[in-house]
């Protein structure tokens, strides 16, 4: 070692003793100094970085539906142009009635998706809390999740006619077991360590669950509310084209209505809101659960 | 087998401690008829290879688990425990997981800032209070660690291998701290380690565990001055002195199955 020295013993022990001397400053740089922190905020570079991508797949998307129209592959009164359908869009926007249908069927995913939430939520604490529930119920949760909820439909009916309640009854079916899955598979993967730690800090019981477990299980429960919202969004435009109610306009009525009526433009219009709607809240699901993960320093998932 | 000074106020009991694990299929002794006493404000390294059943003491000491036989008495102190890894909950920042602490040990909500900055400024994080817990680097965030098992002003402090997965300058750095606030805080610390150097170290005294059954084999006290340091000679000679012991054992040990 010592003839690795290029300096003479006493003024290493100077700079040695300057340096401990100086120790709180040099601190946070010693060899495992954290890493540095990833830039945040909105940039307009940013912002271009992560839109292209999806409009040049939009437009890709486009183009090739113009390439369709322009072969004359179909009569265009059965697929009409980009252009047109386009057209029908902008128009949507000054009619009153597509508002109307727009209110209806997103107050319905609300109220549908609400139930699911406190009901998923209930019955995930309550399945994680309780050993004979768990073995009761855990596995019918997973079984409802892969059942269609499209083929709850006829029973819905039957159970309450065609009301607003066969519509919501089905949508809580289909969104419910996501939240509660993830809630349970949230729970269970606390890590046990977090749990000991807590234990020695003195949580018991509620304050252990309120303070500990639910907070460590957040990004799991996201990730299952987001996929809730899914089976939600899907239920729902089923539940629509089936159950008709007289008088209560929806997307899904208008659906049906433009088919009966041949207006193809109209129709592809109304796909396209509810493609958008369901894309938009999906965002916002990820968006969510991007900050949660970002807070406790995990990566971002794409489920 | 316990040499505690004469007239020392004892701060931790154990007598003949042991823990089974038992299933259907096999019986494990993880620790066998373990005593040990520990004098208020001594520091105390438990050492051995793994599978000794130091951890195991270790959790039966903070409440974590029962024994199967014998008894643990912390005489009323208040406990306070250090793992390998710092486990901050990672939804808190620093400054959350202090108060989160301070809430379980019922100060009223008043108090917390103070508190927070009061001990913030002891483990040398004076201006860490608001990063998040994946921000620091291992060193720091065994700090905090610290910080918050101070914060419910625990009379034991239980350290299970808590600088082993840190490199060896944040280690060196690490060990003076902890002597530093030990001596200023007249904590009581039973720290487990399989580095022999690290328990030649910090403790007044070292206790030798061996494996298959785990159990207390030796003792030796460590009579060096402080502060000490890891390159110390007089460590060194002691840490030499430790591994010989700790090879003699596992000589009789292998015999004793021979």
């Amino acid at each position: 070692m010592t003839t690795s020295l290029t300096r003479p013993a006493d003024e290493l022990d100077t700079a040695v003793a300057a340096l401990r001397s100086d120790r709180l400053d040099t601190r946070p740089v010693r060899s495992d100094a954290p890493a540095p922190e990833e830039p945040r905020g909105i940039t307009p570079r940013r912002v271009w970085a992560r839109l292209w991508p999806a409009l040049l797949a939009t437009g890709l998307v486009v183009g090739l539906w113009q390439v369709v129209f322009l072969s004359g592959w179909k009569p265009d009164y059965v697929l009409p142009s980009p252009g047109e359908v386009g057209g029908q869009l902008v128009a949507f926007l000054g009619e009153p009635k597509f508002w109307q249908a727009l209110g209806n069927t997103l107050v319905r995913a609300l109220i549908g998706f609400t139930l699911a939430l406190v009901i998923g939520t209930t019955v995930g604490i309550a399945v994680s809390a309780s050993r004979v529930l768990r073995s009761a119920i855990g596995s019918m949760l997973t079984g409802l999740q892969t059942m269609p909820s499209i083929a709850w439909f006829p029973f819905a009916i039957l159970l309450f006619g065609l009301t607003e309640n066969a519509i919501t009854f089905v949508v809580v079916l289909g969104a419910a077991p996501s939240i509660a899955n993830g809630l349970i598979s949230g729970i269970d993967e606390v890590p046990p360590p977090l749990l000991r730690t807590a234990t020695v800090l003195g949580a018991r019981g509620f304050t252990l669950y309120r303070h500990v477990v639910l907070p460590a299980a957040l990004p799991t429960y996201v990730a299952g509310l987001k996929q809730g919202w899914a089976f939600a969004w899907r239920s729902l435009m089923a539940g629509e084209l089936l159950v008709i109610i007289a008088s209560k306009p929806s997307l899904g009525v208008q659906l049906q209505f433009y088919r009966e009526f041949a207006n193809a433009p109209a129709l592809l219009a109304t796909m396209i809101v509810v493609l958008v709607l369901g894309m938009v809240c999906d965002a916002l699901f990820s968006k969510l659960s991007d900050v949660v993960r970002r807070n406790r320093g995990l990566g971002a998932i794409r489920l | 087998m316990t040499t505690l000074a004469p007239g020392a106020t004892v701060a931790l009991s154990v007598r003949d401690a042991s823990k089974v694990f038992a299933d259907s299929t096999a019986r494990t002794v993880a620790l066998s008829e373990a005593q040990l006493e520990v004098a208020q404000g001594e520091f105390v390294c438990l050492l051995g290879r793994s599978g000794c059943g130091k951890s195991t003491l270790l959790a039966m000491i903070a409440g974590l688990s029962k024994p199967s036989a014998g008894t643990i008495d912390t005489h009323g102190h208040r406990v306070g425990m250090m793992f390998q890894d710092a486990n901050l909950f990672p939804w808190l920042t620093v400054r959350g997981n202090i108060e989160m602490a301070l809430r379980l040990s019922g100060v009223p909500k008043a108090k917390w800032p103070g508190r927070v900055a009061e001990l913030l400024e002891m483990v040398q994080l004076p201006h860490a209070g608001d990063k998040r817990p994946h921000q620091l680097s291992g060193g720091m965030r065994q700090r905090v660690a610290l910080a918050r098992a101070l914060a419910q002003e625990c009379r034991i402090l239980l350290m299970d291998e808590p600088f082993g997965a840190l490199d060896a300058l944040t280690r060196d750095a690490l060990h003076e701290e902890i002597e530093r606030v030990w001596q200023e805080r007249e904590l009581t610390i039973v720290f487990v380690t399989h580095n022999v150097r690290e328990a030649a170290r910090l403790g007044d005294r070292v206790v030798v565990m061996s494996p298959s059954p785990g159990r207390i084999v030796d003792e030796v006290v460590i009579d060096l001055p402080r502060p000490r340091r890891m390159e110390d000679s007089a460590v060194a000679h002691q840490s030499g002195r430790l591994h010989e012991l700790m090879d003699l054992h596992d000589t009789v040990a292998g015999r004793q199955e021979a």
